[in-house]
């Protein structure tokens, strides 16, 4: 059950990655091409690429988390025993979860603070962008939590704790 | 408590999650809220660096400079890269090799990752070079270094993490960047023909021929040109480095979608999900240095750190000296965005009191961080090389070696010659 929320979860994010790049690329080009172009500069487009490339960062960190593609030195779980690799790589994932847990409560505090203050061109809620920090947070959490499942279901082969 | 005493402990701290493998951005982040609890700061201080400091319209470069890299990688286009620059010095002994570091170079001026050029380039220049009679170790020596030119030739991701945290402008010191970067691709390409030579690697037998050198010229067209569209842009006035990757993206996404039709949709969107990856990974360790940044910054270590240097000597020399052999420890140890965000701001006053130039001074900063890529442990190139070959990681570094040591002789003449980094920003941008 949840290896399929997982699975499902990842594709989303990892599909709404994508798409956030693609708009990020065209909001920027846009802006070049009504400046040159079309003789009129707009304003807009800088501050909702602010918002996305927020988004954009911080999911692709949610992505990095399931794939486990953070960089890492993992000279010391090199050289533990299988037994000693499992539980440093729990501790990890501990930590990692503690952390997203951290940023998670302060930028839910930070969006609610700010919650009534827009954007100075477009007027945009500060909260699109604000929310990126708890929801990505919750979802690093959630990550890091079924690595720890996973770490726990693959057998150890020095005859560790299953 | 002593400031100075805290920042030690929250180093150390560092350190040692990073040693037990913690990611690096989240060993940052633990280490600056374990700093947050001990001074009693307010815990939302969390979220207001991280947002803040991610939300630079600068920092959007980055994705559109590691996307450059990924369309480019895709789109097929560094085969004709490398093939044109075996055209070009393909005939001198070591002509391969040359050949290598002028693709990386001309790859470096198009994406702005160290890891990106060494493996669009190590990809087709390694295999290659061994089956012309080049050892294993100078095939993989030779990639793996040429790709520090990656984050050295403009445009650079190091350089603009600089300019933003410093406030300097990042189109100055990308020129800053191009006379280092060059000035290292000559040294690499010189050693590369005395190295070639000493053993005996077989010299191609065809010469120069001009009609050649046109038509392979011809067929990387549309990746030459791609430096062109994204410098171009830059320093004719029309864009901000920004806008300049965003066009240089959407130029190389509709060359590989309707002209060289190497690219696909799904292929596009692989590249869009593969740059939110690379740049989130550079993003989050930003974002997560911005709070010991900014603890740092409220216990005035910066003024603490400028009075401590100053007593020591008031001379531009030993500062320089003082700088490069910190620098050079910290790049190998600490990633470069999170060193930058985090150094830069307490050295780039104190360089700018001693009279020295901010685009040089950045220059050496980056340069410094950047050899760190071929430096073990924390040695980004080698570990895309090793991933390349199949060598270990030992192995890529002895490999490496020899061309850190020419590095560090570079850095010491971008270090004490200024005019290696002003001369381009001097003349492009008086």
């Amino acid at each position: 059950m949840i290896d399929a929320i997982e699975k499902v979860l990842g594709r989303i994010v990892a599909a709404v990655v994508a798409i956030q790049g693609l708009v990020l690329t065209l909001l920027i080009g846009t802006e070049v091409f009504f400046r040159y172009i079309v003789g009129r500069a707009l304003s807009w487009p800088e501050e909702v690429a602010g918002i996305f490339f927020t988004w954009f960062t911080l999911l692709g960190v949610v992505l990095l988390t399931r794939s486990g593609e953070h960089i890492e030195f993992s000279f010391l779980s090199q050289q533990l025993s299988v037994r000693g690799a499992r539980v440093l790589s729990i501790f990890i994932q501990v930590m990692i979860g503690l952390y997203a847990l951290s940023i998670s409560f302060s930028g839910y505090t930070y969006a609610t603070m700010f919650r009534f203050e827009n954007t100075p061109a477009a007027g945009i809620s500060s909260l699109w962008m604000n929310l990126s920090l708890p929801i990505s947070g919750l979802l690093i959490v959630f990550y890091s939590q079924v690595s720890i499942l996973k770490i726990l279901k693959t057998p150890a082969k020095d005859g560790g704790s299953q | 408590m002593n400031p100075s005493f805290f920042a030690l402990m929250l180093l150390s701290l560092f350190i040692f999650l990073t040693i037990l493998g913690i990611p690096i951005g989240f060993s940052l982040g633990i280490s600056g809220i374990v700093g947050l609890l001990l001074m009693d700061h307010s815990f939302m201080m969390i979220a207001q660096t991280f947002l803040g400091g991610v939300n630079n319209f600068a920092y959007l470069a980055i994705p559109f400079f590691v996307l450059l890299g990924t369309v480019m990688e895709k789109a097929e286009v560094s085969n004709q890269l490398v093939d044109f620059a075996d055209e070009l010095v393909g005939y001198l002994p070591g002509g391969l090799a040359m050949g290598a570091i002028v693709a990386c170079a001309i790859f470096a001026a198009i994406s702005g990752s160290g890891p990106a050029t060494v493996a669009a380039i190590g990809t087709v220049a390694i295999p290659e070079m061994v089956k012309r009679g080049y050892s294993k170790p100078f095939a993989v020596g030779t990639a793996a270094a040429g790709g520090i030119l990656g984050p050295i030739i403009p445009p650079s991701i190091p350089f603009i993490i600089y300019g933003v945290v410093t406030e300097q402008s990042i189109a100055r010191l990308f020129l800053g960047g191009l006379g280092a970067g060059l000035l290292l691709a000559l040294m690499m390409m010189v050693f590369s023909f005395f190295k070639a030579k000493r053993e005996g690697v077989p010299v191609s037998g065809t010469g120069p021929s001009p009609r050649r050198m046109l038509r392979a010229m011809w067929r990387a067209k549309l990746g030459l040109i791609a430096p062109g569209v994204v410098l171009g842009g830059i320093y004719a006035g029309i864009c901000t480095p920004t806008e300049a990757g965003a066009i240089g993206s959407i130029y190389l996404i509709v060359v590989g979608l309707f002209v060289t039709r190497t690219l696909t949709l799904r292929g596009l969107l692989e590249c869009f999900g593969k740059t939110g990856r690379t740049s989130a990974m550079i993003m989050f360790v930003i974002g997560t240095a911005y709070l010991p940044a900014w603890l740092m910054a409220s216990w005035n270590l910066p003024d603490l750190g400028a009075q401590f240097i100053l007593g020591m000597s008031k001379d531009k020399h030993v500062f320089l000296i003082f700088v490069n052999v910190l620098f050079l420890i910290i790049g190998s140890l600490l990633d470069t965005p999170a060193a930058i965000v985090i150094l830069a701001p307490i050295l780039h006053p104190i360089a700018v009191k001693l009279g020295i130039d901010p685009t040089h001074f950045g220059t050496i900063v980056v340069v410094n961080f950047v050899i760190g890529y071929i430096t073990p442990p924390f040695a980004y190139n080698l570990f895309v090389a090793k991933s390349i070959t199949g060598m270990t990681m030992e192995e890529v570094s002895m490999a490496a070696f020899p061309f850190i040591l020419l590095c560090l002789l570079g850095l010491i003449l971008i270090t004490y010659i200024p005019a290696i980094s002003l001369l381009f920003p001097r003349l492009l941008m008086p």
